[in-house]
């Protein structure tokens, strides 16, 4: 019976139209690279940790690809077997950077020269934490909108290492170089 | 009122920023350096767009011999207003791997989130992609610590959870 029939189709349109026109609305649906979404979990069989390089890369599929949408500039760390320690930059617009130290942030402006001056390759352990610490430090005394405590991560093949310096114990203060 | 606190703090990029419609219009209109808000008369338009928290911040990671050294201030503010003075920038994503986060505390804590996810996918072989009877146990679980993470923790417990609805 063609009446009964467009009777019930009539509210299922409706519906349908409505739940579009909501989701159009007010959902937003991030976007990824469709090999992205269908490869990872067959990738690596081997059930081992993912790699840095790996891990900057969908990082920058996702910066990338919702570009309009984000902000967001990301810094990716970290050791594996293959590569060692590494660092990589995803700034705002996306993009992935190897660097050998990287800054961001809006206190970052305040210490480019220190971190070029006194950055070389192949320090150790705890000469990087120190370079770590002086320069968040630097930059938290002079940047309005940096401040609290320096929290510093410490990855290696031994594992990873937390630490956390508290705001009046910031080891700029602690040489006397505040003006 | 939420609609005075207008100032939003874009500056993440630090100096690789590239140029971006909503950090630039922030920052020429809202803003002075520094973070300090200056009141001004397109507030409206400009909260309409970027009234969230934000993480105006220092993050940095140095590579040295054998490993990385991250750090991160603990700063988190919405205009002048900090809104959290303990935060953790350093964020988990995989056993080895962080990441340092600036920007909008929403986005980059949603990044990290879906990133962490597909690294925990990484780690699992094909044999433990799971069926949904025990994907709807591990929601139940209390202890999973999110609900994007839930991979890893089923890969570990696919063979002793039990299956119930």
């Amino acid at each position: 019976m063609p009446h009964s029939d467009t009777s019930k189709e009539f509210p299922n349109l409706a519906a349908v139209i409505l739940v579009v026109a909501l989701r159009r609305c007010f959902t937003w649906v991030p976007t990824v690279c469709p090999c992205l979404t269908l490869l990872p979990p067959y990738s690596l069989e081997q059930g081992g940790q993912p790699e840095t390089p790996v891990a900057a890369n969908i990082l920058n599929q996702l910066c990338y690809g919702n570009k309009n949408n984000l902000m967001a500039g990301m810094i990716c760390a970290g050791w594996d077997k293959r590569n060692g320690g590494q660092v990589y930059s995803i700034p705002l617009g996306g993009g992935v950077f190897r660097e050998a130290y990287t800054i961001g942030g809006s206190g970052s402006g305040y210490i480019y020269g220190y971190c070029d001056t006194n950055f070389r390759k192949g320090m150790s352990k705890k000469e990087a934490q120190e370079f770590v610490k002086n320069a968040v430090s630097l930059a938290m005394w002079r940047d309005g909108s940096s401040g609290g405590v320096i929290r510093t991560v410490t990855i290696s093949k031994d594992g990873v290492e937390r630490e956390m310096i508290e705001g009046d114990k910031l080891p700029h203060l602690a040489a006397g170089w505040a003006p | 009122m939420r609609d005075d606190v207008h100032g939003d703090i874009l500056w993440p990029g630090g100096g690789c920023s590239g140029s971006r419609t909503r950090g630039e219009l922030s920052n020429s209109e809202g803003l002075a350096v520094g973070g300090q808000c200056s009141v001004c008369a397109l507030a409206k338009d400009v909260s309409s767009m970027s009234d969230n928290v934000c993480v105006q911040t220092t993050i940095m990671a140095v590579e040295y011999d054998g490993g990385v050294v991250m750090g991160a201030d603990s700063r988190t503010s919405t205009g002048s207003y900090i809104a959290n003075r303990v935060s953790d920038k350093i964020t988990y994503v995989a056993d080895s791997i962080y990441v340092c986060r600036s920007g909008s505390a929403a986005d980059t804590q949603a990044i990290a989130d879906i990133l962490r996810m597909y690294l925990g996918m990484h780690r699992c072989r094909p044999d433990q992609i799971q069926n949904p009877p025990s994907s709807a146990n591990a929601f139940k679980k209390p202890a999973a610590d999110t609900a994007l993470c839930h991979t890893q923790t089923l890969a570990k417990n696919s063979q002793t959870l039990p299956l119930s609805f």
